[in-house]
């Protein structure tokens, strides 16, 4: 039999897209590369680590480590504006552990409602600006267990 | 189960130090473990043949010298071994803290930091954060 796994990349990314405290921030930016063209403030989402339950029943339940980062503008970059440098990013993260940690359990996350996300915590949040850029960037590390029907 | 004879509460909080700290330093190389063991296994992404570049702020360098090919990661997995020098450096360190003992495993090298959490332009290879993840569960 062949399992296949639902992507919660994509998940969490159509749900990070729909949060309207963010949407208020970042619009719709939440990419899993950062576009050359990109505009600031924006996150970016990875997958960390965590996998598939073991002894589980019939449907899949995952424990997925996910970082979500907040990106502004570079001080000195050419898009750079009193509004989408470090003060925005520093909002982007509040509200974004804030998003999850009110995550109600069994929110269905996906667009076909298959994805339920059973518990969702904030791990850790890193202050790490970009070594190359300098573009402020805050690192949020989030641990979610989820449920696929 | 572990079974700790005293004769005073003060020796009582002795040999409760030692266990915890004997406790806390298991975990602490099981996590430099599964560190090591993610940075060995890494790679399956692009190949860099002899003399291959790098990228640093969108510029392309060339590595004189270079006589190996090498194969990096792939975008969000654990990063791939070239010099080693990450993987020597990935250690542990017991210490007592004004909050009491504390563990660290890490890494002092630059690179450790760029394969961790990426920049703009690379992807994150993290291989620390799943090592203390899969120490958790």
């Amino acid at each position: 039999m062949t399992v296949i796994v639902p992507d919660f990349m994509s998940d969490a990314r159509f749900w990070l897209r729909r949060q309207s405290d963010l949407v208020a921030l970042r619009g719709a930016r939440v990419f899993f590369r950062i576009p050359p063209d990109a505009i600031f403030p924006l996150q970016r989402i990875y997958r960390t680590g965590g996998g598939m339950q073991q002894g589980g029943g019939g449907a899949p339940v995952q424990d997925i480590l996910l970082s979500i980062e907040c990106w502004g503008a570079a001080p000195d970059s050419p898009g750079a504006t009193s509004s989408n440098g470090y003060d925005a990013v520093r909002s982007l993260v509040a509200a974004t552990e804030s998003a999850i940690w009110q995550l109600p359990s069994k929110t269905q996350i996906n667009p076909t409602g298959q994805t339920l996300v059973v518990d969702a915590a904030v791990t850790n949040s890193i202050d790490s600006p970009d070594p190359d850029s300098g573009s402020p960037r805050y690192v949020v590390d989030s641990q979610w267990t989820v449920i696929h029907i | 189960m572990t079974t700790i004879e005293v004769d005073s509460t003060q020796e009582l909080d002795i040999k409760l130090h030692d266990q915890i700290r004997s406790i806390l330093e298991q975990k602490a190389i099981e996590v430099e473990s599964t560190a090591k063991r993610l940075v060995a296994s890494g790679g399956g992404g692009k190949t860099y043949l002899k003399g291959f570049v790098y990228r640093k702020g969108g510029k392309v360098y060339a590595v004189p010298g270079r006589t190996t090919a090498h194969t990096a990661g792939i975008a969000g997995g654990p990063p791939s071994s070239d010099t080693g020098r990450l993987l020597g450096s990935i250690s542990h360190s017991i210490s007592e803290g004004p909050d009491g003992l504390v563990a660290r495993v890490g890494s002092n090298v630059p690179q450790a930091l760029y394969t961790e959490l990426g920049t703009k332009l690379a992807p994150a290879h993290p291989w620390l954060r799943p090592a203390l993840f899969a120490a958790t569960r």
